[in-house]
């Protein structure tokens, strides 16, 4: 019992983490349409820029994150006003920022040169103990904080006029913007959102045990690609509990999985669990199925 | 021309005839295969260089270029025909480029076969896949296949790493695999009485595989299918109602561009000489993916182009190093990699061409399209003048 509580609280800390990547999808998905690749390029620039802040230049570790989740949303507006922006289609789109992902992240890594970069996180290997079950403090810390911030972004989406105008364009870009919203406000709103939590999921992958700020944390972003297939492309709550979901799937699948199905396994286990989501419900949990007229 | 025959010229405007009816006009034929003259001599050109370039260049180095830039073109020629031509990006072509690798590797090296058998099975063990998978990433619209594509390069290199029997597991495995024709072999040929080296049998082999996959996909492209999925990629609703089929067209530009990919892996296996899981990874598919649009999508011409381009990447990024301070030179730590440098490029370039250039490093060397008629249509629609509007206006006068 205590083994399979244990791994149920891993799971939803790793569910937490999935959650915040696919929202950073989802976020501009419903926006604009658009599948974002981008994301990752806001990962490893989130995670390497509270690296320079909180290790290298001594900012508190709270601080830092803040700073540097402020900083890429910037990043992700500009790069939406100047560069996505002009893109009209959205075939063009997806490969747009496909290549600004592969671009950045070789010149992040040679900026800050290194195979694991300490973040100087404030948890270390502390383990809290509560009813024999052994929780890191790092997942104690994290599974509230994402759970607020995810909250705080359900409470802006349906309480604050901007959140109104980024759900009315949502349903019907057209509609919404002859009610008088400003899509590009929008647009700029919904990436800069998607910006900080990628910056946001970058900190947080780099603080699991053995980890740190390194090289490839752009294509972990990737993984929450499967979160979104199996919560629904555009719906932010698929993406929060298709992240639970596939979060707790995989740590089990650590600690369940025989040794003889070889290393590795738990990996793929999202993008099994994506495969067999498309064969049953394509749409995924949350999706609308799709209704096209002419 | 007037005779009453059912296959009468097409282009014959007898109002009565069925061919008017169902609209097989001249213009609804297939386009020609060669459309110009020039296209012609190009042709020829190629062909004849296939050969002149390999007997003239003995540098082993320019010639493992090229050869990998030919094996790159095919496998990029196949995502071409899926992402250019059916408008469905795909960033797990690595993934077949690698079954096809491996599986040339255990027909041709394991079991023996010859090579005009283990090279054509392993692209159909590669199509195979593909057809096993289309279903599931091409059901819905949308960005599915390029999240489906990437799932399925990690699942690649986990199976891969994982039967040690058949891919030698994490170490990899030597490609032994024969690349012999009958009596010709690639490996050292004998032309009258020069013998090859190993690059200039391997150079000759793959380009001209290149050529016949190049003229393939021209021909798929301008045959029905190759048009339904370019009606599918540029308007599916009005070519379903045309009664194209959506999800039969896009699957089998899929299985087609698994198979050209499996070809190309089987070559580049026998080209490396030694294969590991990691080399078919997220790069491999990067790399493809800038081939086609730095060189020019839905273009015959484009990943030929792109692959050459992409080859010299790496090369010049060393030459550079001596010049750039920011790129690590070979087995340097700080600055740029080789490597990285190559991925920045790529990224940037993406960006670029389809921002500014959609058509590609190939859209530079066609001809600007016929001077617009813009002037002329618009002072038909005005003030239409007998006989001249008709050609010219179609439907929205009715």
């Amino acid at each position: 019992m205590t083994d399979f509580l244990q791994t149920l609280v891993s799971g939803i800390a790793l569910g937490c983490l999935y959650a915040v990547l696919a929202l950073g999808f989802v976020v501009v998905a419903r926006a604009s349409g658009i599948l974002n690749l981008a994301q990752g390029s806001f990962v490893i620039l989130g995670a390497y820029l509270a690296y320079a802040l909180i290790h290298q230049a001594g900012l508190p570790f709270w601080v830092g994150v803040v700073i540097a989740m402020a900083a890429v949303a910037v990043f992700a507006v500009l790069l939406e006003a100047l560069v996505v922006h002009r893109v009209t289609d959205h075939f063009a789109a997806l490969l747009v920022t496909f290549g600004i992902t592969i671009a950045v992240a070789p010149i992040v890594t040679a900026i800050w040169p290194g195979d694991s970069l300490n973040l100087d996180d404030p948890w270390a290997l502390e383990v809290i103990r509560i009813a024999g079950i052994g929780i890191t403090a790092r997942d104690a810390t994290l599974i509230p904080i994402t759970a607020v911030l995810l909250l705080a972004f359900f409470l802006f989406f349906r309480f604050t006029r901007i959140g109104l105008s980024l759900r009315a364009t949502a349903i019907d870009s057209e509609a919404a913007m002859a009610q008088g919203v400003s899509t590009r406000f929008v647009f700029g709103i919904s990436w800069g959102i998607a910006g900080a939590l990628g910056a946001f999921g970058g900190v947080v992958l780099s603080t699991t045990v053995g980890g740190g700020v390194r090289p490839g944390l752009e294509v972990y972003a990737f993984l929450a690609l499967p979160v979104i297939i199996l919560g629904g492309l555009e719906s932010p709550l698929g993406a929060v509990v298709g992240g639970l979901i596939i979060g707790v799937v995989q740590q089990f699948a650590v600690s369940l999985v025989p040794e003889s199905w070889g290393s590795g396994f738990a990996d793929v286990v999202p993008y099994l669990v994506m495969l067999v989501i498309l064969l049953i419900r394509p749409a995924g949990l949350f999706g609308r199925k799709e209704i096209r007229r002419a | 021309m007037t005779t009453a025959a059912p296959h009468a010229e097409a282009n014959s405007a007898d109002p009565g005839s069925t061919d008017a009816v169902l609209g097989r006009s001249a213009r609804a034929r297939a386009p020609r295969l060669f459309g110009t003259l020039t296209a012609k001599i190009l042709a020829i050109v190629f062909v004849v260089a296939i050969f002149a370039v390999p007997l003239n260049i003995g540098d082993s180095y320019v010639l493992t270029v090229l050869t990998t830039a030919a094996i790159a073109a095919i496998a990029a020629t196949g995502l071409n025909l899926l992402t250019g031509y059916a408008g469905q990006i795909s960033l797990g072509h690595a993934f077949f480029v690698g079954a096809g690798a491996f599986s040339g590797q255990v027909l041709g090296g394991q079991l023996g076969l010859p090579f005009l058998l283990w090279l054509p099975l392993a692209a159909l063990f590669a199509g195979a896949l593909g057809a096993l998978v289309a279903p599931f990433a091409l059901r819905l619209r949308g960005p599915y296949l390029a999240i489906v594509s990437l799932g399925l390069v990690y699942i690649g290199i986990y199976a891969a790493r994982n039967l040690p029997a058949l891919t030698g597991g994490l170490n990899g495995t030597v490609v032994t695999a024969p690349v012999a024709i009958g009596p010709l072999d690639f490996t050292s040929l004998q032309i009258g009485p020069f013998l090859l080296t190993r690059e200039q049998g391997m150079f000759i082999l793959c380009w001209v595989i290149l050529a016949l996959v190049l003229l393939a996909t021209a021909n798929i492209v301008r045959s029905r299918s190759g048009r339904a999925m370019q009606a599918i990629r540029d308007h599916d609703l009005a070519a379903e109602v045309l009664g194209v089929r959506r999800l039969p067209s896009m699957m089998n530009a899929f299985i087609v561009s698994s198979v050209l990919g499996g070809l190309a892996g089987g070559l580049l296996g026998v080209q490396l000489q030694y294969i590991r899981p990691e080399n078919f990874g997220l790069d491999l598919s990067i790399q493809y993916v800038a081939i086609i649009v730095i060189g020019g999508l839905a273009s015959i011409w484009g990943p030929v182009l792109g692959a050459l381009f992409i080859g010299l990447v790496p090369v010049m990024a060393i030459w550079l190093s001596n010049y750039l301070p920011f790129i690590a030179k070979p087995g340097e730590q700080s600055g740029v990699s080789v490597s990285g440098f190559g991925l920045i490029v790529y990224g940037v370039l993406i960006v670029v061409f389809l921002l500014f250039r959609r058509g590609g490093l190939i859209s530079f060397f066609h001809r600007p399209a016929r001077a617009p008629r813009a002037p002329a249509a618009r002072a038909a629609a005005s003030d239409p003048a007998p006989g001249e509007s008709t050609t010219q206006k179609e439907g929205p006068s009715s």
